[in-house]
């Protein structure tokens, strides 16, 4: 499967995602490899792994249908990082095809409550991005997906790391509403640095060009 | 001395009376110079104390690039033992066999001391040597020294685990396979899914040499490698004899127990229907110098043994009743086998459905159509007594009309 999974990544690389089936075939082997994927060292390939799930989601739902279990069982997986990428996938499935991952959703909301997994000094940095991500993704256009979690979602933007308070602001750029205008507006002059995921691209940017672009956003 | 207040572990104290070897008394050696293990003695006694166990899962923790060989372990009473906030777990892939050079057990234990508790599990059920107690801080600079010394870390959850193996023709004369090459070269195969999970779930292979399964595979693995024969048991009549003249009573220790009557003695040679073994190895064992297992060998694969989780313990159950295990060839044939398991494993398994439950669920019948074997009497539980099997000279025709 090495070899694959390497042709795999390449593909991603080059955001060729329909080619991805075209070569290796459209089924479950193939998904197998984009599984793997999720656990790439290379931040990119991983989070293009996270957008060909949104693809399949929306392009061959029957392909995916079987991950959506695994993957919001591996956010309470006790062992290693396996639920690594699972938070980004569900939302971005969720995006595509919500149908898909309608208990998802709550497993998502879940894990951001806990303050076991997403506050010091326990919590796993990577995976609580991906979740506030995920959270973005889900309740973009449709606030009423992830309204239970705003205040706590809300609270992120004081957090200490630069990343997590650019997720947070990213995400309440995509969800909206009054209260994430407030707390943006706070963020506009935030010096931190983060590496954040958006149009298909991985870039680094300031927590203030994050809020500042999210206000924009919303103010449209 | 150490430089911190040593614990009180009144109830701890009691397991180290007695002529048994004891856990406290090696960690209260460890405590003076570690605060861990200070404080891993003070949540332990708490819990003897209250009868609760104080660990937690907590939140997910590994090192970059790797799903599994980490497992976060956390206190529910940070505030009353500090030092065990953090206590992870990380697996060390072992060696095959466990063999370990005095060099190589320095580094792991150099590498230890440095970044955790310094306590150790070798090993571990897994198979792993097992690292106990550290901080999620520590996680990333032990990965970087153990992969700077060539070590890599084993599996964990919802994953392929590492691979196991019996020490076989290292040290057994009964091997009939090289589990230790075999074992090797599939954790070398698997490496990916091993560290960055594509299976379906929890998958774990155990390899033994010979029928006396010194790993126990067959409980504890979903493919259980079984080194067997073909042919016939290798008897030594001249060394029969020598233990008939030592003493041995061989009909009430050796052929009187042979679970399939397979064998008698006739008070000077040992004979055996072949046939009808089962390859129990009481008799070898019984007799190490007088009977040896066949010289065609390979190994028997069984499939499914898991211990209780969602459903009940399962052994593994015959699949393969022999194969070659042929090292020329790369071992080829396992690993065919091995892709059209997983093909199906991956097509037709539910969530957190180990191998074992899936083919419960589907049928034995389906499944072995599905990955293209044929159905043989080895598959049939208690061939020679379950009433509800068949064998074609039972319908032999009789003249009359049924």
């Amino acid at each position: 499967m090495k070899g694959s999974r390497q042709a795999i990544a390449e593909l991603l690389r080059a955001r060729k995602y329909p080619e991805v089936l075209v070569t290796f075939g459209a089924h479950r082997k193939t998904v197998r490899s984009l599984r793997s994927l999720l656990y790439a060292e290379e931040a990119l390939v991983k989070w293009r792994a996270v957008s060909m799930f949104g693809w399949l989601a929306a392009e061959r739902a029957d392909l995916i249908a079987h991950e959506v279990d695994r993957l919001i069982w591996s956010l309470n997986d006790e062992a290693g990082s396996i639920g690594r990428g699972a938070a980004e996938c569900l939302g971005e499935i969720g995006r595509k095809n919500i149908g898909l991952v309608q208990h998802g959703v709550d497993v998502v909301i879940h894990y951001i409550e806990d303050p076991e997994t997403c506050r010091p000094p326990n919590r796993n940095t990577e995976i609580l991005l991906g979740v506030l991500w995920a959270l973005g993704r889900l309740g973009g256009g449709k606030p009423m997906r992830v309204q239970k979690v705003m205040p706590v979602l809300l609270s992120f933007t004081e957090d200490p790391e630069p990343a997590v308070r650019g997720h947070a602001a990213w995400s309440l750029g995509q969800i909206g509403g009054p209260e994430a205008k407030d707390r943006l507006n706070r963020l506009t002059q935030d010096a931190g640095v983060t590496l954040l995921y958006e149009n298909d691209e991985l870039n680094e940017k300031a927590v203030a060009a994050i809020a500042q672009e999210a206000l924009a956003h919303l103010n449209r | 001395m150490a430089n911190h207040k040593l614990r009180k572990t009144p109830l701890l104290d009691d397991l180290q009376k007695g002529p048994w070897p004891s856990f406290v008394k090696d960690m209260k050696q460890i405590a003076v110079r570690k605060p861990m293990v200070n404080d891993l003695l003070g949540q332990l006694e708490l819990s003897y104390k209250e009868r609760v166990g104080h660990w937690k899962h907590g939140g997910l923790v590994g090192v970059i690039g790797y799903g599994g060989g980490v497992i976060g372990r956390y206190s529910d009473a940070p505030e009353q033992f500090p030092d065990v906030a953090h206590f992870h777990t990380i697996r060390v892939n072992q060696p095959s066999g466990w063999f370990y050079t005095s060099q190589a057990l320095r580094d792991l234990c150099d590498i230890w001391e440095a970044h955790g508790s310094g306590m150790t599990n070798m090993h571990g059920s897994t198979g792993d040597c097992v690292f106990l107690g550290t901080t999620s801080e520590e996680l990333e600079p032990i990965f970087a020294k153990l992969t700077e010394k060539d070590w890599d870390l084993g599996g964990s959850g919802s994953d392929v685990r590492t691979p196991s193996c019996c020490n076989g023709m290292a040290r057994c004369e009964y091997a009939c396979y090289d589990t230790m090459d075999v074992c090797y070269n599939i954790t070398m195969e698997y490496q990916d899914e091993l560290h960055r999970p594509a299976f379906p779930y929890k998958w774990k292979f155990k390899f033994s040499g010979c029928p006396n399964d010194c790993v126990a595979s067959i409980a504890r693995s979903d493919l259980s490698v079984i080194g067997t024969w073909r042919d016939d048991i290798r008897i030594d009549q001249a060394a029969v004899k020598a233990y008939a003249d030592a003493g041995m009573d061989i009909r009430a220790d050796v052929t009187r127990k042979c679970p399939t009557a397979c064998m008698r003695y006739d008070g000077k040679e040992i004979h055996v229907n072949n046939k009808q073994c089962n390859r129990c190895m009481h008799c070898i064992n019984a007799m190490p110098k007088a009977l040896r297992p066949g010289k065609d060998t390979g190994a028997t694969i069984l499939i499914g043994g898991k211990a209780p989780i969602i459903e009940g313990a399962l052994l593994s159950s015959v699949l393969v009743p022999f194969m070659k295990m042929d090292k020329a060839d790369d071992y080829q044939e396992f690993k065919d086998l091995m892709e059209r398991i997983w093909d199906f494993w991956d097509d037709h398994g539910v969530n957190r459905e180990r191998i074992g439950e899936c083919i419960e669920r589907v049928g034995l019948g389906n499944f072995l159509e599905a990955i293209e074997v044929d159905p043989k009497p080895e598959h049939v539980k208690h061939p020679r007594t379950n009433p509800y099997i068949f064998y074609e000279e039972y319908f032999e025709d009789d003249g009359t009309d049924a």
